[in-house]
């Protein structure tokens, strides 16, 4: 598994966090993804995040390219193939929904996982305050996304979210 | 849509190979069924595309779905709802008196798979007042080494405790592992698993009082499927119970059983006149 | 029959939504519990209502005790439908008066499942119930 483990990493072992996007991917996506090469995000991939309150407070981060998204989007509605794309609005809510989901298992993952956060969608990779503490490289045909898992300080310091480049 | 005669033959093959079940002749039907949902995940074109993915990477995760999807019994917890509550209504008040001085109670999950069956008996006897506190043990046994390991970790996913499992037997039996569910201890010390082939002579494993023999004689002709009955006939207590599944019978293949009323489940007990 | 689907995530209720029409359902929407209470005082009331936990203004779990408290709602099925899936949260869902429990990622086929448990499948139209 081409997981990255780092330095001072989460007491989760990233392989439970696999399990968590099978069962995310198999159930809500209709498919199974396998671990993939480690790829950079581009700035323009979407990113959703949400964090995770409570002992071992953390930030869970989805990164995928724009197309990717809508193909999470179509899938999650269950669109055929020729049925239009939707929305825009409606494919963030998807994306939205899936880093929910996600960060949702991934509290309940952590020690003393208590409070989940509202996911929130952002534009390239998120810097976050705190440590990597592991991170996945998700592959299914055609698509990639990468799932980023954060330890970050107590809920009462500022949101620890940034966006990647400033808009010039 | 009909399966070419080569894509079966590769598809038996494969699943003898693994799982040494045999898809005779007649189970093309078996075959589409469970597998084109396995070809649409994995983003291939039909049976024949599935074929190729597995040719490409013999040992690789499509070839276990493949596998899986037409060896795994499709018991899921509760959701045949019907034999459970069958259990608890009809067959235990029937076999509990005589065995009010043994309190002891042996069930045997025949094709246990990955022990859901079996653990599904287990909280539906822990609720049956009648039985509750008695000494009951429930094994398990399949053909495949892999399923009866399963079934003795007694793990699963989060996917997997969501079917048919009422969220009060989830709390109540379950603890959280890792990013799915095991079942806990008292649940493991009701059960045990090993493996066994049904066409071969059964291990001595003493007398049942209830079998479990749902969905798994679909695989046999009909002279196997007569010489499994006779020799689970040799290892039930005379007034013990036989389930098969819902869509299956005795009739045709072995007189010596009789259907009993319960509710829409498929329970048999020896004809009074035959040993 | 008649449902009341409740969460903030519009894909989500979609999802939940499609399952219940394709039974046979009646599906009301709401995005929080406020708006799922204001529903039920305003219209008629559900047979079933499914209830994510974690939304703004007023969440899943204080939906339900609201709902249970109040004995004329007595006749609604509560299940709820979220991503909280530790033990304990379960407990205190179930503890709250939720009647069932449906851990977020689901399949269509365990949100038919649970309904299955719950005898909330509709019988259809032109069959003897």
């Amino acid at each position: 598994m081409s997981a990255a483990q780092v330095a001072g990493a989460a007491p989760v072992a990233m392989d439970h966090v696999w399990n968590v996007v099978e069962a995310v991917w198999e159930s809500l996506l209709g498919c199974w993804p396998a671990p993939a090469e480690p790829v950079d995000v581009q700035e323009d991939w979407v990113t959703a995040v949400i964090t995770v309150d409570g002992d071992w407070p953390g930030v869970v981060a989805l990164s995928c390219p724009p197309p990717t998204a809508l193909h999470v989007g179509r899938a999650m509605l269950d669109l055929t193939g020729d049925e239009p794309d939707p929305e825009p609005d409606d494919v963030d809510d998807a994306v939205r929904e899936v880093v929910n989901v996600l960060g949702g298992n991934v509290k309940a993952l952590v020690p003393g996982g208590r409070a989940l956060g509202l996911p929130a969608l952002l534009s390239g990779a998120p810097v976050v305050d705190g440590e990597l503490a592991g991170e996945l490289f998700i592959g299914w045909p055609g698509h990639v996304a990468r799932l980023g898992l954060w330890h970050t300080g107590p809920a009462d310091q500022l949101l620890p979210i940034h966006q990647h480049t400033e808009q010039k | 849509m009909s399966i070419a005669p080569e894509a079966f033959g590769f598809v038996r093959d494969l699943v003898r190979r693994e799982s040494a079940i045999v898809l005779s002749q007649g189970k093309e039907y078996l075959v589409e069924s469970r597998l084109l949902p396995v070809a649409r995940a994995e983003g291939v074109a039909g049976i024949e595309g599935l074929i190729e993915k597995v040719r490409q990477q013999p040992h690789g995760p499509a070839s276990r779905r493949l596998v899986e999807a037409l060896t795994t019994n499709e018991t899921s917890w509760f959701r045949d709802g019907d034999p459970f509550s069958a259990l608890r209504s009809t067959v235990v008040p029937d076999l509990a008196p005589s065995r009010a001085t043994s309190r002891r109670l042996r069930v045997w999950s025949a094709a246990c798979s990955s022990g859901q069956e079996a653990y599904s008996t287990a909280m539906t006897l822990l609720e049956t007042p009648a039985v509750a506190d008695w000494s009951i043990e429930i094994v398990g046994t399949d053909l495949s080494s892999e399923m009866v390991q399963r079934a003795r970790d007694g793990r699963y996913s989060q996917l997997e405790v969501n079917r048919g499992l009422p969220a009060s037997s989830l709390v109540r039996y379950f603890e959280r592992d890792g990013a799915g569910w095991r079942v806990n201890a008292q649940l493991r010390s009701m059960t045990r698993f090993s493996e066994l082939n049904l066409m071969r002579p059964f291990p001595t494993v003493g007398r049942f009082d209830v079998v479990f023999l749902r969905n798994v004689l679909i695989y046999f002709d009909v002279e196997t499927k007569r010489d499994i009955l006779r020799r689970v006939r040799q290892v039930l207590a005379p007034d013990g119970y036989l389930y098969l599944g819902a869509a299956e019978m005795t009739m045709g293949v072995d007189d010596a059983w009789e259907r009993v009323a319960a509710g829409r489940s498929s329970v048999y007990r020896r004809r009074k006149d035959v040993l | 029959m008649r449902a009341l689907v409740i969460d903030d995530s519009k894909t989500m209720r979609r999802i939940v939504s499609r399952v219940l029409v394709g039974l046979g359902y009646e599906v009301v929407e709401a995005a929080d519990g406020q708006q799922a209470l204001d529903a039920m005082v305003e219209g008629p009331l559900p047979d079933l209502a499914c209830v994510d936990w974690n939304m703004p203004v007023m969440d899943g779990l204080t939906y339900v005790t609201q709902v249970r408290a109040n004995p004329a709602w007595r006749g609604v099925t509560l299940m709820m439908v979220t991503t909280e899936s530790e033990h304990g949260q379960i407990v205190r869902a179930l503890a709250a008066g939720a009647h069932e429990y449906l851990i977020k990622p689901f399949t269509p086929d365990a949100l038919k499942d649970k309904l299955d448990l719950l005898g909330l499948i509709p019988v259809a139209a032109g069959e003897p119930s």
